[in-house]
């Protein structure tokens, strides 16, 4: 078995310093086993039910979700980088805030574990890569109180060849390439930047998207696609990574999700002058085209329609909670003329076109958490010659 | 031996110990960075290789640029990092930036 | 250059190291080594050589400026705890032969051939042929700054497939690649030069050392085993990895030891390696580092003068770009090694000469024009900053006159800076006339000689081993 456990560049495990913060705040009982592990790169496990064993040991080191993962055996993670372009020692980066470092052979033992497919890896790595971006604070994602989860949105043609969901039930459990890849988001944020929760990670409550939050963008979309939009070309694929405090599902139109964006949910996203998602049915999408709307104009009326009222802001716990210089000036001025839109402006609203065709259009807000404002896109890189198989 | 007169192959097991040599070395922190550079002595090191030469004087005027009053101390003050006597320039290293008042070390170059 | 910064940075002074793209993960892993995790450094996109000068501009003044910034002004990462690791005896693993050559090989310790599972019992044996306790520390290696000790010497050599009585001989080894004039730290340089042993002392034949055909070919145990004992003793303790600490190029791979042939050397009243090297009589082991080489075929003449324009040429044409080391990183550091048949030492030496002063005709013979020699080492490579001249470097007193006797370009100049730097062996097929040639990677891998201690029970402990 390939150890999944960060080591710093400088060589410590940061095992070692999770044990002890887990055992500061009374939470070993979640895991016993805690940095008691050689200190290399490979194990054996001997046993008659070897996977088993594995999750055994792997759970009470705390090197899982608390879900069964796949054991990363030499043999798998080995299919996981056959054909990569990036040799395996390459060094991604450190991952906040414990700083293990993301090698690429360390995220392919996350793909492994997550249950990953190899055609999957290409993803995994550019929304790695993405997760390491200085703008998307990891440090402060890993660590807040607040719930935050990442959001990853696929796009371009690996999207479908890697089997990632843009249609029914997208952000929902069945569809393998969904599940895993963010699942294996998630393992490197553990395993390797050691977001332990209540050791590291203080997120009150959490929430169900931080074992996976990713889907695709429909390819039928009536508009250009998101990453054609971010100035890549048709035929490139990309990971789009942004912070999502939560997932807000909407029924309805335009005005119902303005309306959801006009409320208390978007107040860290005024405080921080975020980058939301809207995720919008295909039926509205369609229906919006049909009347001559572009993106541009959905998102300019989110933003016109959107809006929080002055009073809610003004009595809301955040207001209370910070300082008055720390709202934006955009936000404050606003709030001058009586109401305060859930962006600063119509382009910091990213819009994905995703989930069923449903005349009962089901819509979703994800506002965002945390500063600075990020967006942050990555192309997946195919391996050179290599033609992906669909799953 | 079993009933074919033939003994059955048990290959041994090996208790193998650990090849590496022991850690010397306790990590330690560096030292405490600069408010800015404003105003403050710049030393460089260099190891006479990839190009320094072109680089440090690019850094010099831009980092002059955005700090007004920073100085610099240039390499050949210091000797090369990286030759036969990287030993004593080394050596010798800790003093020099003490006598010429450096606040902070541009070292290059590493490809 | 990493190193320097280290000085800095404990002298209190906080410093940002300027790395190219390619070296990122190799100086992330070399800080470790330094005890400086968290050592900042700031990116110099793409590799310097390949950029115009305008790039070269672009690119620092784009990135690598505001990280400089950033690393001299931004609070870093605190350092974290010590790393625990397995202590000398304890059993790491058991398992079949199978299982633990492919454990040892999947945690980067062993070097894809089989290895010899390193049981306490062996180890053991090993230390019976050296008077050293085993936890007698040799030095300490970098980049991983692993401590050396006599223990850690036997359990690599156990793994190589050595024999227990090789013992002396690794630990002489072990001895010279912790000695600082050696230079063991720069074993993972881009060249990729790799470490020839030579063995002097009549160790050659209490062991059974080939020293005739096939000198530097496996085949022959005491030659191949040490040979590669040495790599995996830089691999295991001194801590070079592929892709990581490791950035040779190409590379090569462990040459096996080269036993000089005594018995031809005393007969014509030569003088070993070893004794050149200022450690006279018995048994020592001498390393230095060579990037390549390649056979003198076929040497003909009866006399030197017949044989010796070829065999200076040969030199010169090995020598290429390392004249660097001649001339500038470590002035006079570049010692080219010959080693010759006995049949070529033996007409050699009937024409009257010894290895001094072959080495004095090999010094007027194998030379380059100066406008060549000053292309190797500057417009080519672009290594000796400003490009100076060789004139200019006679001038400022930096390498002997010898380099700059007149001003035309095409006088032929020397390769080294004395007689003296160059190395002559003696060994190879007896009765062939063929030579070789090294080229020296210079202050990157210095000679380095080593005396061969033997345990006070030598002879009784070699009778009992040769009758196993």
């Amino acid at each position: 078995m390939l150890l999944p456990a960060g080591q710093r560049a400088s060589g410590e495990w940061i095992d070692d310093t999770l044990r002890a913060r887990a055992r500061e705040k009374g939470l070993l009982a979640r895991t016993p086993l805690a940095g008691e592990f050689p200190r290399q790169r490979v194990e054996l496990i001997r046993n008659v039910d070897a996977t088993a064993e594995v999750n055994r040991l792997y759970r009470a080191r705390g090197w899982t979700d608390g879900l069964p993962i796949v054991p990363p055996t030499l043999g798998r993670v080995d299919d996981m980088l056959a054909g990569g372009r990036p040799e395996r020692h390459v060094v991604l980066g450190p991952v906040e805030p414990l700083g293990g470092v993301a090698s690429v052979e360390k995220v392919a033992i996350a793909a492994v574990m997550a249950g990953c497919e190899p055609v999957h890896f290409p993803v995994v790595l550019a929304a790695v890569q993405a997760l390491l971006d200085p703008a998307f604070n990891l440090r402060g994602v890993q660590t807040t109180d607040e719930n935050v989860a990442p959001l990853l949105i696929v796009g371009g043609p690996i999207a479908a060849r890697a089997g990632v969901n843009a249609g029914w039930g997208a952000l929902g459990p069945g569809w393998p390439a969904n599940a895993s890849i963010g699942r294996a988001l998630r393992l490197v944020m553990n395993n390797l930047g050691g977001g332990w929760p209540g050791a590291v990670s203080f997120a009150g409550l959490a929430q169900p998207a931080r074992y996976s939050l990713c889907l695709a963008e429909r390819e039928d979309t009536p508009w250009p696609p998101l990453h054609v939009e971010a100035g890549y070309r048709p035929e490139q694929s990309t990971v789009t990574l942004l912070r999502a405090e939560t997932v807000i599902n909407v029924t309805g139109g335009l005005d119902e999700v303005a309306s959801v964006m006009g409320s208390a949910a978007s107040l860290f996203g005024i405080l921080h002058s975020g980058r939301p998602a809207v995720i919008l049915s295909p039926f509205t999408a369609r229906r919006l085209a049909r009347e001559g709307w572009t993106r541009g104009d959905v998102r300019r009326a989110l933003h016109e329609r959107g809006r929080l009222p002055a009073e809610t802001w003004r009595r809301s716990w955040i207001h209370g909670a910070v300082r008055a210089t720390d709202w934006p000036a955009w936000a404050t001025a606003a709030a001058g003329s009586g109401s305060i839109p859930a962006v600063r402006e119509p382009e910091d609203i990213v819009l994905v076109v995703a989930g069923a065709d449903l005349a009962i259009a089901q819509h979703a807000y994800c506002p965002s958490w945390g500063h600075p404002p990020c967006r942050v896109t990555r192309e997946i890189e195919e391996p050179a010659g290599c033609t992906m198989a669909g799953p | 031996m079993s009933e074919t007169g033939r003994e059955t192959y048990r290959p041994e097991t090996y208790r193998v110990v650990w090849p590496r040599g022991a850690q010397t070395v306790r990590a330690s922190d560096v030292a405490p960075r600069l408010p800015t550079l404003d105003g403050r002595v710049v030393g460089q090191l260099w190891d006479d290789l990839f190009r320094g030469d072109e680089i440090f004087p690019i850094l010099e005027e831009e980092l002059a640029r955005r700090y007004p009053g920073v100085r610099f101390v240039r390499y050949d003050t210091f000797g090369s990092t990286h030759g036969r006597h990287e030993q004593r320039v080394l050596a010798e290293l800790p003093e020099l930036l003490r006598r010429h008042e450096v606040d902070a070390v541009i070292s290059g170059m590493a490809c | 250059m990493l190193r320097a910064s280290a000085v800095a940075e404990r002298a209190g002074v906080p410093t940002s190291s300027l790395v190219c793209e390619g070296f990122l993960g190799q100086a992330a892993t070399t800080s470790t080594g330094l005890g400086l995790p968290g050592l900042p450094t700031a990116l110099v996109p793409g590799h310097v050589d390949v950029q115009t000068a305008e790039e070269l501009r672009r690119n620092v003044l784009a990135v690598t400026v505001d990280a400089v910034i950033r690393n001299l002004t931004a609070a870093p990462a605190r350092a974290g705890g010590a790393v625990v690791e397995p202590a000398a005896t304890d059993v790491v693993f058991e398992g079949s032969f199978d299982e633990v050559n492919r454990f040892f090989y999947e945690n980067d310790w062993s070097d894809g051939l089989p290895i010899v599972p390193p049981t306490e019992e062996r180890v053991t044996e090993f230390l019976r042929f050296t008077d050293l306790p085993g936890d007698t520390e040799l030095g300490v290696l970098l980049p991983d700054k692993r401590r050396a000790t006599v223990r850690t010497v036997a359990v690599n050599g156990v793994m190589a497939g050595c024999r227990p009585e090789y013992m002396p001989i690794l630990v002489a080894l072990v001895e010279a690649m912790a000695d600082t004039r050696y230079g063991v730290e720069h074993s993972g340089n881009t060249p990729g030069a790799e470490t020839l042993i030579i063995l002097n002392g009549p160790l050659i034949r209490e062991l059974g050392f080939n020293y005739e055909q096939g000198a530097l070919r496996d085949g022959v145990h005491a030659n191949t085993t040490i040979g590669r004992f040495w790599r995996l003793y830089l691999r295991n303790v001194a801590g070079f990895l592929h892709h990581r600490t490791d950035k040779g190029t190409f590379g090569n791979t462990w040459r096996v030891v080269l036993a000089e042939n005594e018995d031809a050397l005393r007969r014509i009243g030569w003088t070993t390696i070893a004794e050149d090297e200022g450690v006279p009589g018995g048994n020592a082991v001498t390393i230095s580092r060579y990037t390549g080489g390649g056979v003198i075929a076929s040497v003909f003449g009866n006399a030197p003068e017949q044989m010796l324009p070829y065999l200076a040429d040969a030199l010169v044409g090995k020598v290429g770009w390392e004249l660097l080391f001649t001339v500038g990183m470590g002035v006079g550091s570049q010692r080219p090694l010959l080693i010759l048949s006995p049949i070529l030492a033996e007409t050699l030496a009937r024409g009257g000469l010894d290895k001094a002063s072959l080495k004095e005709r090999l010094f007027q013979l194998a030379r380059i024009p100066a406008e060549k020699f000053e292309k190797y080492v500057g417009e080519w490579t672009n290594f000796v900053p400003g490009r100076p001249s060789l004139a200019s470097l006679v001038k400022s007193g930096q390498i002997p006159a010898v380099f700059a006797e007149s001003d035309d370009p095409q006088r032929l100049v020397p390769i080294v800076c004395r007689a003296e730097d160059f190395m002559v062996a003696v060994s190879g097929d007896p009765l062939r006339t063929n030579a070789y040639a090294f080229a020296h990677n210079g202050i990157l891998g210095y000679p380095t000689t080593k005396p061969v201690r033997l345990p006070a029970e030598w002879p009784r402990l070699l009778r009992e081993a040769r009758s196993r």
